[in-house]
């Protein structure tokens, strides 16, 4: 795999991406990685016409305390309006609020989370069942390992972990603010586990670059430099590594990141796929959205199983770039 | 080393989960008993999240698995939170006041509050009892004009004006003053 000079991380930009960049205000070598992913300019254009549209605020239903329609009624005789995510099975979009939706006695009774759509679908091609031991590798706020208790009835045994003190703190509120009972949270490095903890099944929603999320923080589209994608994508590999170490035989990993990087999805999926011959990539659930997963990039070829990840673009799908793959350990 | 892996390297220091002391046990026994109910309706299975140095120790009701699952990593929550223990005394949780609401009426006496009430009730403030539409004879869940629990308070006399309030314990509204 060619990483060095005009390899994977070293991006030169051509004229066409240095002027998207100008006209909208990246660092050029993301712009040209665009190109390179999605292949013509127009649907580069799109992009980032979709990422200067700032993305609508949506919740996710606690189903576990209350049915969602009761939820609706609720929310909408205090002058809300909603509408249903078709491709989420509890996504709710706000299309009015009076109040911030954080603030209503609903919130503080814990009927639902504030969520992107994107976000509530790395749960959904986890496919967490009653019983089943679930490890969330990067749980912190808890977006993820509420949904998981909640899809189950919180009757997964969930294990959130994450290194982070303050984000942990949120998880743990989270927890009590819904009811979920459940689940144990370590403070711990995700790359360092007890080898004596095993799961059925394994959640990696890795820390990423947040490129996927430039329609809520622009920032983005000039806070990150190749070095820091390559600092990251070591991180998403090292935790990816160790979630495979932590999923029983015969057991479901699912990898994804808030972010249309090659270099922090495929790339690190790829790297796994050749450093263990146990692990084979699953085709995801078809009712959960997205283009397949980029099998050549530039110069680079990945393993052709990869185009079983699921890619969703702000310009195509309406919600944050995102990306989700789901592997399977061999029995 | 990033300030998010400060405190990592060494388990020594670290929070851990624990079977609670019998004096601990007792402490949350007498909290149940003196606001009228079983300790079987607050907890089936309780752990002490044991933080080196602090005043307080958390309290939870935990799935029977978890404090297997530790091991020696360090836990920071699990399980359903029923309060904490400060001074040798029993505070009680919010997600308690959820768990125990389901008896308000039934094998427990609760405070009620009408609209007016809930918002004030929320913002962490004691409610008149103008606006409190039941008592309870003393510490207790409070529930809002729909029956949802929304913390815990207890009755106060207030001091100048004569008659009472319901003094807020624990609101739910310290989910937003936190940060959400």
């Amino acid at each position: 795999m060619p990483l060095g000079p005009g390899g994977l991380f070293d991006v030169r930009p051509s004229r066409l991406a240095a002027r998207l960049a100008e006209r909208y205000g990246y660092l050029a070598y993301m712009i040209e990685r665009y190109l390179m992913i999605l292949g013509d300019e127009a649907s580069v254009v799109e992009l980032l016409e979709a990422n200067d549209e700032p993305m609508p605020e949506s919740i996710r239903c606690n189903s576990h305390l209350i049915p969602c329609g009761a939820l609706v009624e609720l929310l909408e005789s205090k002058g809300f309006k909603l509408a249903r995510i078709p491709f989420t099975s509890h996504g709710l979009e706000v299309l009015e609020a009076p109040v911030s939706i954080g603030a209503t006695h609903e919130y503080l009774h814990g009927y639902y989370y504030v969520q992107d759509p994107g976000s509530m679908l790395p749960v959904e091609a986890l496919e967490p069942r009653p019983g089943e031991a679930v490890l969330d590798l990067a749980a912190a706020p808890g977006g993820k390992s509420t949904q998981i208790l909640q899809v189950t009835g919180d009757q997964a045994r969930l294990i959130a972990v994450d290194v982070s003190k303050t984000r942990l703190r949120a998880l743990r509120s989270h927890m009590q603010r819904m009811k979920f009972a459940n689940y144990i949270a370590l403070r711990a490095d995700g790359r360092r586990l007890p080898a004596s903890i095993m799961a059925d099944r394994v959640l990696l929603d890795a820390p990423c670059s947040g490129e996927g999320v430039i329609r809520k923080d622009p920032t983005r589209k000039r806070s990150r430099t190749p070095e820091d994608l390559a600092f990251l994508s070591g991180l998403q590999y090292a935790l990816l590594a160790s979630a495979v170490e932590h999923v029983k035989p015969g057991g479901v990993v699912v990898y994804s990141t808030c972010s249309i990087g090659v270099e922090e999805n495929e790339y690190v999926v790829n790297r796994l796929l050749e450093a263990r011959e146990d692990v084979d990539l699953e085709p995801i659930d078809p009712i959960i959205p997205g283009e397949p997963g980029v099998v050549e990039y530039g110069r680079v070829v990945f393993d052709g199983s990869l185009r079983r990840c699921r890619r969703l673009y702000p310009h195509v799908h309406g919600t944050e770039g995102f990306t989700i793959c789901r592997l399977r350990r061999r029995a | 080393m990033p300030p998010e892996e400060e405190g990592l390297a060494s388990t020594a220091g670290r929070p851990r989960l624990r079977p609670p002391r019998p004096d601990e046990v007792e402490i949350i026994n007498y909290f149940a008993y003196s606001i009228g109910i079983s300790p079987s309706a607050i907890y089936v299975s309780i752990a002490v999240l044991e933080v080196p140095g602090a005043r307080y120790q958390d309290i939870f009701d935990v799935p029977g698995w978890s404090l297997e699952a530790t091991g020696p990593t360090g836990a920071f929550s699990a399980g359903f939170y029923i309060g904490y223990i400060e001074g040798g005394r029993f505070k009680p949780g919010l997600p308690l006041a959820w768990r125990l609401s389901r008896l308000c009426g039934i094998a427990l006496q609760c405070h009620e509050v009408d609209e007016f009430g809930e918002k004030v009730f929320l913002y962490g403030k004691p409610v008149y009892e103008d606006h409190v539409r039941a008592w309870a004879p003393g510490v207790s869940v409070v529930l809002g004009p729909r029956g949802d629990p929304l913390g815990w308070g207890r009755p106060e006399d207030k001091a100048k004006k004569g008659g009472r309030l319901l003094a807020p314990i624990a609101d739910l509204g310290w989910y937003l003053r936190r940060g959400g």
